[in-house]
């Protein structure tokens, strides 16, 4: 009776917002830290990399829908894992990374800084952890036939709500070691819906789950690029260009993999200073045989 | 080390130049440059026809563009040694291609004219010390093609070959000049990653630095044998 009441009540009602948060930097750089400066970045072959969520300690959820009561709750934990879990399969079995793990998020204390991910580095050895903070947004406006909400069984079968769900996931790519962040990318997702006011609590949690996973696959393909970039970017034996951190990749004495972070297409490729060059032979030849 | 002990008509030989030189020169002026002829014409054949491409070039990795993949099967596999050699007969691009045998058909010719066997003998070193350069390059070396290298060894070996066999001062400086320049280029664009060739290239392709610095090495090793055997 009180949903029915709270639905006609809302008849009518403008956007109503669920936002949930995390943040690599609260994480990183908790208040009060100084900036700690990268140092020079040696990554020794095949690398062996973590997986995880910025801690929850800052995550923000917010909604002021009446209805949509468990909507606004975090992410799970076993959600995440489900989705470390698909980041990690796509790039497992490539010759530069020797493995690829999902760190539980209770292993990350919130505001731990680079102390924390010292331990983690340790205990799970890992050399590269790749940080993944979110900001989901989700928006629900109710449309005109939210009249028909009035004849209660409206509510029940009339799809009046207009959901919708906007998800960005950033990925930071950062050697433990030396503190530098190595390159970062993002997925995102954006979708919309239908639904009663009676499912909307549901239908708005299946779409955040579902935009999270969409937003997921958006950022593997991304991460590829960024990987593939950052490759080329390394051969320049710096992090990011002049100024950054010096980038030295070598290979361990057991690696005998290809390192692929770029293409690798070499090429021995003569340009316009071999035609300079030949001028001067040329202009070489034509003083002996002057000579002569 | 020279081509022919036969005396002729050069300009350095009449200009008084040493006689072994001068009858290396003699031999080679008329001379057809079939060696880097045959070594162009089958590069071009080669970069015309993809499946020779896809057979010959030198490559430890899956499909172009799957970074970091390739997997455990490609790497096992691993591309045999010879195609170090083979990719250098191989061009993906047209305009690297021009490039790269314009510059060993004019250096090579020009020297195979003056004395074939040095002429061989720093295509064959260049290839070799090329291929060397590769096969060390590194775990980011996947993929490698091109003819550059050979082009440095038979402008370095030429440029030597002038300075070593002219009479005049002027074109011995300028020759040793071109040398000297060749090695220094090649060596900065081994030391600081920058290159004046990549604009003609396919945007994922990178020059090798190194293979230009193992072909100005072989040119001049080829050159001082080719000098030490004549003096001997």
């Amino acid at each position: 009776m009180a949903t029915l009441l709270a639905v006609a009540l809302c008849g009518g009602c403008g956007s109503i917002q669920v936002r949930k948060t995390t943040n690599v930097l609260d994480y990183l750089y908790p208040e009060g830290t100084p900036a700690i400066p990268a140092r020079d970045v040696t990554l020794t072959l095949p690398l062996r990399v973590g997986l995880a969520f910025a801690p929850a300690g800052r995550e923000r959820t917010s909604s002021s829908n009446v209805f949509l009561a468990g909507a606004d709750s975090p992410v799970t934990e076993m959600h995440k894992q489900v989705l470390l879990q698909r980041i990690a399969d796509a790039f497992r079995g490539r010759d530069s990374i020797a493995s690829v793990d999902p760190i539980p998020s209770a292993y990350l204390q919130a505001g731990g800084s680079f102390a924390n991910l010292d331990q983690i580095a340790a205990s799970m050895g890992v050399d590269v952890v790749v940080l993944l903070s979110y900001d989901q947004a989700q928006f629900n406006e109710t449309s005109d036939w939210s009249l028909t909400y009035w004849t209660i069984v409206g509510a029940y079968i009339v799809e009046g709500e207009n959901n919708q769900t906007q998800t960005f996931l950033d990925a930071a790519v950062y050697d433990i070691k030396s503190r530098a962040l190595l390159f970062r990318t993002a997925g995102s997702d954006v979708r919309g819906g239908e639904s009663t006011p009676i499912e909307t609590a549901e239908a708005l949690r299946k779409a955040s789950e579902d935009s999270l996973l969409a937003a997921t696959d958006d950022l593997i393909t991304k991460l590829d690029a960024a990987l593939k970039e950052f490759g080329r970017q390394a051969v320049g034996g710096t992090v990011h260009g002049q100024g950054t951190p010096a980038l030295d990749i070598k290979p361990s004495s057991e690696y005998h993999g290809v390192a692929r972070f770029e293409g690798g297409r070499y090429a021995g490729a003569a340009g316009l200073g071999e035609l300079v060059l030949l001028g001067l032979l040329a202009a070489a030849a034509w003083m002996t045989r002057r000579a002569a | 080390m020279t081509a022919s002990p036969s005396a002729g008509a050069s300009p350095d030989a009449a200009a008084g130049a040493a006689p072994g030189v001068a009858s290396g020169v003699a031999s080679g002026i008329a001379r057809w440059p079939w060696i880097v002829a045959t070594f162009v014409a089958c590069a071009t054949a080669i970069s015309l026809w993809p499946e020779a491409r896809a057979a010959l070039v030198y490559d430890r990795g899956g499909p172009p563009g799957s970074i970091a993949g390739g997997g455990a099967g490609a790497v096992a596999a691993g591309p045999a040694v010879w195609r170090a050699l083979s990719s250098q007969l191989v061009h993906d691009a047209s305009g690297m291609a021009a490039i790269d045998l314009g510059v060993v058909l004019l250096a090579g010719a020009f020297l195979e004219r003056r004395d074939r066997v040095l002429a061989a003998a720093a295509l064959v070193l260049g290839m070799l010390f090329v291929a060397l350069a590769v096969l060390v390059a590194g775990p980011q070396l996947v993929r490698y093609e091109g003819a550059s290298g050979v082009g440095a060894a038979l402008f370095t070996a030429a440029a030597l070959h002038v300075a070593f066999t002219t009479t005049s001062r002027g074109a011995r400086a300028l020759a040793l000049a071109a040398a000297a320049v060749a090695l220094a280029k090649a060596a900065v664009e081994q030391w600081s990653g920058w290159t004046w060739a990549d604009a003609h290239l396919p945007p994922d392709v990178r020059v090798l630095p190194a293979a230009h610095l193992a072909g100005s090495l072989a040119g001049i090793v080829a050159t001082l044998a080719w000098r030490a055997r004549w003096r001997s």
